[in-house]
C-alpha cells in the first residue's frame, strides 16, 4: 500500500526532472536543488559472504542512511564523499573546458524506477529509496551501463524538496569505466 | 619470442605497435607474469587466521590466506578437482574453505580435509612464491628466480622512507577497494605511472585550474607555481636490474612548507604530524647531504602502481593493473592513511585520494579518455606504421642530474629531469630482457 500518494507523485516529478537536469548536461540548476549541508557518498561494491546477524543487518541499514554516529566508521576509501563544495568543484571542473572525460560530454540516459517515499514526520525528512540505470555513451561504440539502487533524504524548504543525503550503492563490483557523471 | 628485437628500438626511443598486439599478449602472461613479482594484497586485508582476499597474478585467480597456524598463503584460486575458484568471495573470513562444486575441503593451510577417496589427497596448488615487503604482499608464479628483495632494488629506500614510514607507525588500510576497468594495454598504464609527468598538466589541466580558483581547498595539496625547489623523476634498476619508475621526487622546503600551511587549517595535531613525518625521514637520512622531502607517484615494474605520497595530506593508493587482454585492463585500488595521524588529518587524506587518482576521481577519468581512444586505434593499419615515441631526454640517456654537493653520499637511483621518457625506454628494455630470454611460467 502506498503511504502517502500524493507524497509519491510529487517524489516522483521530482526525481524525473533531476534525471532530466543531468541528462541535459544542467548541473547548476541540479545543485540548486540540493541543501547547503548535503552528503552524498556512494561506496565502492564489494562481494563479501552474507550475515544474517542483526547487528550488522541493524549496521548497514545506518550505513544506507547516514546514521553512523563513530566517526572512525566513516572514514573510508569511497568512491564519491561528497558535500556542497566538492559538488561545486566537480562542476566548476566541467565548465574549464579541460575535463577531457567529459569532451565531448558523455550522452546519459538516466532510468529512474523502484521509487518509494515516505515521511518522517518526527525528523521532519522525507525518505526515498530507488533504483538508477543509467546509459553512459562516451563517443562512437563506448558505451557502458551502470546499475546501482538509492537512499535520499529530503528536506522541505520554502515549499520544495531539498536532496540532504544520498547513498549509491552501484551493482558493479569491478566498475565497468572509471566515473565522470553523477547518479 | 622471436620479432620482439625488432619491436623495441632503444637508440631511438621508438616502439612498435606489435608491442601490444594479441600475439605477444598471450607470451606476456608466461614471461612476464608467470616470472615477475606482483603485488597481491596488503596483509592488514587477512589480520586474523581465517580472513582472506582474493585477487590475481595475470589472470591467473589467486587468494591469500591467513592460516590457522599464523601464516599467510597464497594459494591459486581453483580447486585440486573442479578445477572451479573455491573462494568466490572478494574477502571475508572461513574456518574451512570449501568448493562449492563437489563441496571438497581444505584447512586453512591448503590441505584436503575428510578425502574421500582416500586416493585422491590433492592439496590446493600453492603459489610458489609469496613475499612480504613491509606490509605489502606479493606472490609469484615462478619457483625460483631472484628475491623480492633483489626485484625491488633499490625502490626499497623509497618504499622505506616515503611510502611504508614504519618508524612513525606506518600504514593504516582504508576500509573500500577500488576495482575498476581501463582501456589500454597494462604496460601503457604501468609506464605511465612509471615514467610520464609530461602529460599531467596538459591531460589533467582542469584540475590543475581548480586549484588556481581555490575552489575546493582539500584537493590543493601543492604550492603549484609558487614552488621553485626542483622536481625530479628517479629510475631505480637502470639498463642492469629491474626498472621502477618514481615521479615528483621533490628536494626542498616547498611541499613540507605548504603541507604546513595546510595542516594548520585543519588542527595543531595535524601540524605536530606533518612535522614528525619530516622529522622521521630527516632523522633516517641525517647521513645525506641532500634527499628529497617525497615522491608522489611510480611504478615497480612491472604493474605495481603507488600514488599519493608526496604530501602528508593525501592518502596513499596502492595500484595494481590486471592484464585483461591485449587493449583491456582491470584496477585494484587500496588507499592507506597514516596509522599515527590525527583523524581529522585521515579524513583529509582520504578525501584528497578519493577525489583525484581514483575510480570517480577528477583525474583516472581524464586518463581514461586518453587510454580509450588509444586503444582504439592502436591496432589500426596506420598505427601499425608510427610507433610509440619515446625519445624524450635521448641526449642525456643516463645522466644524473644531482650537482657534485649533492652526491658525497648520494641517494638510490638515478636522478632525471622532471620531464624524460628514459624511464620509460628502460621499462621496454627490461620487458624485451623477459620476451627473449628463458621460459615463459603460466599465469
Amino acid at each position: 500500500m502506498v503511504r502517502d500518494p500524493q507524497l509519491m507523485l510529487e517524489v516522483a516529478e521530482l526525481l524525473f526532472r533531476e534525471a532530466e537536469l543531468l541528462d541535459d548536461g544542467s548541473f547548476h540548476e541540479w545543485l540548486e536543488g540540493v541543501a547547503d549541508d548535503i552528503r552524498y557518498v556512494m561506496p565502492a561494491t564489494e562481494v563479501l559472504p552474507p550475515s544474517k546477524e542483526p547487528q550488522v543487518l541493524k549496521r548497514r541499514e545506518q550505513q544506507r542512511w547516514g546514521e553512523i554516529d563513530v566517526q572512525e566508521e566513516r572514514l573510508r576509501f569511497w568512491l564519491y564523499d561528497e558535500d556542497h563544495n566538492s559538488l561545486t568543484m566537480r562542476i566548476r571542473r566541467l565548465d574549464t573546458g579541460m575535463a577531457y572525460a567529459e569532451l565531448p560530454e558523455s550522452i546519459t540516459s538516466r532510468m529512474v524506477t523502484n521509487v518509494r517515499a515516505w515521511e518522517e514526520p518526527e525528523e521532519g525528512l522525507i525518505r526515498v529509496t530507488s533504483k538508477i540505470l543509467v546509459h553512459q555513451v562516451r563517443h562512437e561504440d563506448h558505451e557502458d551501463f551502470f546499475v546501482g539502487r538509492r537512499w535520499d533524504k529530503y528536506r522541505r524548504v520554502d515549499g520544495q524538496l531539498r536532496l540532504l543525503w544520498r547513498y549509491v550503492e552501484l551493482g558493479h563490483p569491478v566498475l565497468p569505466r572509471t566515473i565522470s557523471i553523477l547518479f | 619470442m622471436s620479432g620482439i628485437m625488432d619491436m623495441v628500438h632503444l637508440d631511438t626511443g621508438l616502439v612498435d605497435c606489435a608491442a601490444y598486439s594479441p600475439e605477444v599478449y598471450v607470451e606476456e602472461l608466461d614471461r612476464v607474469f608467470g616470472r615477475t613479482w606482483i603485488f597481491v594484497g596488503h596483509v592488514a586485508q587477512v589480520p586474523r587466521p581465517g580472513d582472506f582476499v582474493t585477487g590475481w597474478i595475470g589472470e591467473t585467480p589467486v587468494a591469500l590466506v591467513h592460516g590457522g597456524d599464523g601464516a599467510i598463503r597464497g594459494f591459486v584460486n581453483r580447486c585440486a578437482t573442479s578445477q572451479r575458484p573455491f573462494l568466490a568471495y572478494d574477502a571475508g573470513h572461513l574456518d574451512r574453505l570449501t568448493c562449492p562444486a563437489h563441496r571438497r575441503g581444505y584447512d586453512t593451510l591448503g590441505r584436503r580435509l575428510g578425502s574421500e577417496p582416500a586416493d585422491d589427497a590433492a592439496c590446493l596448488t600453492p603459489v610458489p612464491r609469496l613475499s612480504v615487503y613491509g606490509g605489502l604482499v606479493f606472490g609469484s608464479l615462478a619457483g625460483s628466480g631472484e628475491t623480492l628483495e633483489e626485484h625491488l632494488g633499490e625502490a626499497r629506500w623509497y618504499l622505506d622512507n616515503y611510502v611504508l614510514r614504519e618508524d612513525i607507525g606506518g600504514l593504516q588500510l582504508l576500509p573500500g577497494v577500488q576495482r575498476y576497468r581501463m582501456p589500454g594495454n597494462w604496460k601503457l598504464l604501468a609506464e605511465n605511472f612509471a615514467g610520464d609527468d609530461y602529460h599531467v598538466a596538459i591531460t589533467h589541466a582542469s584540475v590543475l585550474s581548480l586549484r588556481a580558483q581555490q575552489v575546493e581547498p582539500r584537493i590543493i595539496n601543492s604550492p603549484g607555481r609558487q614552488a621553485t625547489d626542483p622536481i625530479f623523476s628517479v629510475a631505480t634498476g637502470y639498463r642492469h636490474g629491474v626498472p621502477h619508475g618514481l615521479l615528483e621526487v621533490r628536494v626542498g622546503d616547498d611541499f613540507y612548507n605548504h603541507d604546513l600551511m595546510r595542516a594548520q587549517t585543519i588542527s595543531p595535531r595535524a601540524v605536530d604530524w606533518v612535522n614528525t613525518r619530516k622529522d622521521a625521514v630527516d632523522r633516517r637520512l641525517a647521513h645525506l647531504p641532500a634527499k628529497p622531502y617525497s615522491f608522489h607517484v611510480g611504478n615497480l615494474f612491472p604493474t605495481f602502481s603507488i600514488i599519493g605520497n608526496g604530501t602528508s595530506l593525501e592518502a596513499v593508493g596502492l595500484l595494481v593493473w590486471h592484464p585483461r587482454g591485449p587493449n583491456e585492463t582491470a584496477v585494484t585500488q587500496l588507499g592507506f592513511v597514516d596509522a599515527g595521524a590525527p583523524l581529522e588529518l585521515q579524513e583529509q587524506m582520504a578525501f584528497a585520494l578519493s577525489h583525484q587518482q581514483a575510480a570517480a576521481g577528477v583525474f583516472a577519468p581524464d586518463d581514461h579518455e586518453n587510454f580509450e581512444r588509444l586503444a582504439k586505434s592502436v591496432q589500426t593499419a596506420v598505427a601499425r606504421t608510427v610507433p610509440f615515441n619515446y625519445e624524450m631526454g635521448l641526449a642525456d640517456e643516463g645522466r644524473d642530474v644531482r650537482p657534485p654537493e649533492w652526491q658525497d653520499p648520494a641517494w638510490p637511483g638515478l636522478v632525471l629531469p622532471r620531464f624524460t621518457e628514459l624511464i620509460q625506454r628502460d621499462f621496454y628494455r627490461y620487458w624485451m630482457t623477459l620476451m627473449t630470454t628463458g621460459a615463459g611460467n603460466g599465469a
